[in-house]
């Protein structure tokens, strides 16, 4: 009877033990939902690798309750193809892995690994496909779990993933998604009112190449009155060869009522602007509202350091630390040629969409980059 | 700095000066010699001849006062934009005084004669020398002047930015009262707390699913209009319906306020309008909720709900 007993409880503690260090994994973090549950997405990508600690709420694709609780990043640079960078992600991608078991307390089954489209398509025109299967085999291995899979996305479904992560179900039909990235610009819709087809979009140009292209154009003279004379002239170049025709041809403007805009220039815009929607993770925004930042960005560009945002704050309920912290954070990413040209830049694709008679509501996604992640873990939860 | 350069300049003239003097002393005497010797000798046409010790002393000190003066012109030129109708004239003379002093120095055999043109030259281009020296500092003193009422300008332009932007926001301020206030009013408001599926209304925080509020809203003519609803939950954070449909807005008074949800709604000429909206959260908090409503940023109406 005894030994019995001891037995069971012995059975019990080891239950229990598990099930504590989730509970406290769980505690470890600010939750934001009632009824959630905590996943790792981690993801190669082509700069590094990455891993996002998610909090995804119940029916998290019907109202978009997704919440980042974690975002963090190792650079290894895979595209590079060499046994120096394979070495290097492959030890990050299995470290991160084991941050999110050992230090996150997450359990194998909610840690979802993948690699992106930006690998994939880079190994595709390097024809390095092999590295991409060794990266996998090799990290199987690594982690002792020889059943583990790990997903290759391309750009299309990466796009679908993250149409279907950051828009909620009531919208998904009525949204056009536009992600602006450092070198180009991609998105889209779906058109048919179900998921099977999105209509992809795609720009060659994006925040770092129109700020480049101005550079070039500026030559000697690096004044802030000669940068902005030839950005004009670099989005009014983009604006006529390439902006209005893909909008145009991709036929997004009678089929969609919101245009969202992701991307790291959104998130600046966004956070800038709108310091008191700190906690939201999409902002409305309105094409004279940015116009107008656009204009503060070169005439005052004072207005929108860490001291001046958060002293315009009057708001007593808001964190000001924490507005504070993400300001600066923005400020650290982007100086302030890099915020005009992005903003400049989504302006040019705003304005396509703003109609005389009728006008799209805009919206500017904050945390856009682990969208896709974040829909590739939804779909993949065992429910 | 300018002390030192016009000291510099004085000592190069004198050490000019002393030289012509030296230069002259030596063109006499030769000059002496040389009608002693036609007097004693038969005369026969003479060229006279200048020791080339004398040529390229001349040509040297000529190469000194140029090299240590042309850095100097040149800026005066390049930024004496105010006087440059004179400066061109003097620095035209300048320049031809200099390369004809060069020419004839440069000659293989000078005479008396061309020495003693050179020797006036060389006065001439030290005369203009000071003319340019004066121009310079006047120059010099116009560009203070005119830095000074450029900044005293711009002093004044701020201000009257700082004045533009203080009016443009009392504008702002009184256009969205008139238009809040005389075409548009709110009446009837309401918030509810429903439970059990909606079907039942409490006053239990406990037993809350949802708020439901309402409003009718009356205007002088017909228009589209945006209805901005803020719900302030007992612990002073406004209740948002999602982060899609929430956002922010500028109230009369300039203050940026977190909105619940906005309402598109169109209006005909006197003819009552009703809104409604609904709010869930994850908890409901007991404690007093208050409904505001904002039409172009002028508050319309207000409510209060308790939840025990």
């Amino acid at each position: 009877m005894f030994p019995i007993n001891v037995k069971r409880l012995a059975s019990a503690l080891l239950l229990l033990l598990p099930a504590s260090s989730f509970v406290f994994a769980q505690n470890s973090f600010k939750l934001k939902y009632e009824n959630s549950a905590v996943y790792a997405g981690i993801e190669v990508g082509a700069k590094g690798v990455k891993m996002s600690i998610l909090e995804i709420g119940k029916n998290a694709q019907k109202t978009g309750a997704f919440n980042v609780l974690k975002d963090t990043s190792i650079n290894s640079d895979f595209i590079t193809f060499s046994p120096s960078t394979f070495q290097a992600t492959l030890n990050a991608f299995a470290g991160l892995y084991a941050q999110a078991k050992k230090d996150y307390n997450i359990s194998t089954e909610s840690i979802f690994t993948v690699v992106s489209s930006g690998v994939k398509s880079q190994a595709e025109k390097d024809n390095k496909n092999v590295w991409i299967k060794n990266l996998i085999d090799s990290f199987k291995i690594k982690v002792n779990e020889p059943q583990r899979e790990v997903a290759v996305i391309d750009v299309l479904e990466e796009a679908k993933l993250s149409h279907l992560g950051i828009v909620p179900e009531s919208r998904r039909y009525t949204t056009f998604l536009i992600d602006i990235g450092s070198g180009n610009t991609k998105g889209g819709f779906f058109p048919n009112g179900d998921t099977k087809f999105l209509k992809l979009f795609q720009l060659s140009w994006g925040t770092k190449s129109v700020a480049n292209a101005t550079e070039k154009r500026c030559d000697d003279d690096k004044t802030l009155d000669n940068y902005n004379k030839q950005m004009t002239r670099v989005l009014t170049g983009a604006e006529n060869s390439e902006i209005i025709y893909m909008v145009n041809e991709s036929g997004a403007y009678p089929m969609s009522d919101y245009i969202a805009f992701s991307g790291g220039i959104a998130w600046s815009v966004a956070t800038l602007l709108y310091p008191e929607l700190i906690g939201n993770s999409v902002v409305p925004v309105s094409y004279d509202d940015v116009v107008k930042f656009s204009e503060r960005l070169y005439k005052n560009y004072p207005s929108i350091s860490e001291e001046a945002i958060t002293k315009s704050i009057t708001d007593k309920t808001l964190d000001k630390v924490a507005i504070g912290k993400e300001v600066k954070r923005v400020n650290q990413v982007f100086d302030q040629k890099s915020l005009m040209a992005g903003t400049g830049l989504l302006l040019k694709i705003m304005r396509q969409f703003e109609g005389i008679y009728e006008k799209k509501q805009f919206f500017l996604v904050k945390n856009g980059q682990v969208g896709w992640i974040s829909a590739y873990v939804d779909q993949h939860i065992v429910k | 700095m300018r002390d030192t350069k016009s000291l510099s300049l004085l000592l190069l003239s004198s050490v000019l000066f002393l030289l012509s003097i030296i230069l002259l002393c030596t063109w006499g005497y030769q000059y002496y010699h040389q009608i002693q010797e036609d007097k004693t000798k038969v005369a026969k046409p003479a060229v006279p001849t200048v020791p080339d010790s004398t040529r390229d002393s001349l040509l040297k000190i000529y190469q000194v006062t140029l090299n240590s003066l042309d850095n100097r012109l040149d800026t005066a030129w390049y930024y004496a934009d105010s006087l440059k109708g004179n400066l061109d004239i003097n620095l035209k003379e300048f320049y031809r005084l200099r390369d004809e002093i060069a020419s004839i120095l440069q000659a293989k055999a000078p005479n008396a004669g061309d020495l003693e043109m050179a020797r006036k030259k060389i006065g001439e281009l030290q005369q203009k020398v000071t003319q340019l020296r004066y121009r310079n500092s006047d120059v010099e003193n116009e560009n203070a002047k005119l830095k000074a009422l450029l900044e005293q300008m711009s002093k004044e332009t701020q201000g009257m930015e700082d004045n533009s932007r203080l009016m443009e926001k009392e504008n702002k301020t009184l256009t969205a009262k008139v238009n809040a206030m005389a075409s548009l009013n709110a009446a009837n408001l309401s918030l509810a707390a429903l439970a059990n599926n909606d079907q039942q209304e409490t006053t239990e925080a406990g037993q809350t699913e949802k708020l439901v509020g309402s409003f009718t809203i009356k205007s002088n003519m017909s228009s589209k209009c945006d209805i901005v609803v803020v719900v302030v939950q007992p612990d002073g954070q406004v209740l948002q319906k999602s982060a899609w449909e929430s956002g922010s807005f500028e109230t009369a008074e300039g203050n940026k306020k977190i909105y619940s949800c906005k309402l598109h709604c169109e209006t005909s000429k006197g003819e009552p309008k009703q809104l409604n909206f609904s709010l869930t959260a994850d908890k409901y908090l007991k404690g007093n909720y208050t409904m505001q409503v904002y039409h172009n940023g002028v508050l319309i109406g207000k409510v209060n709900k308790t939840l025990s």
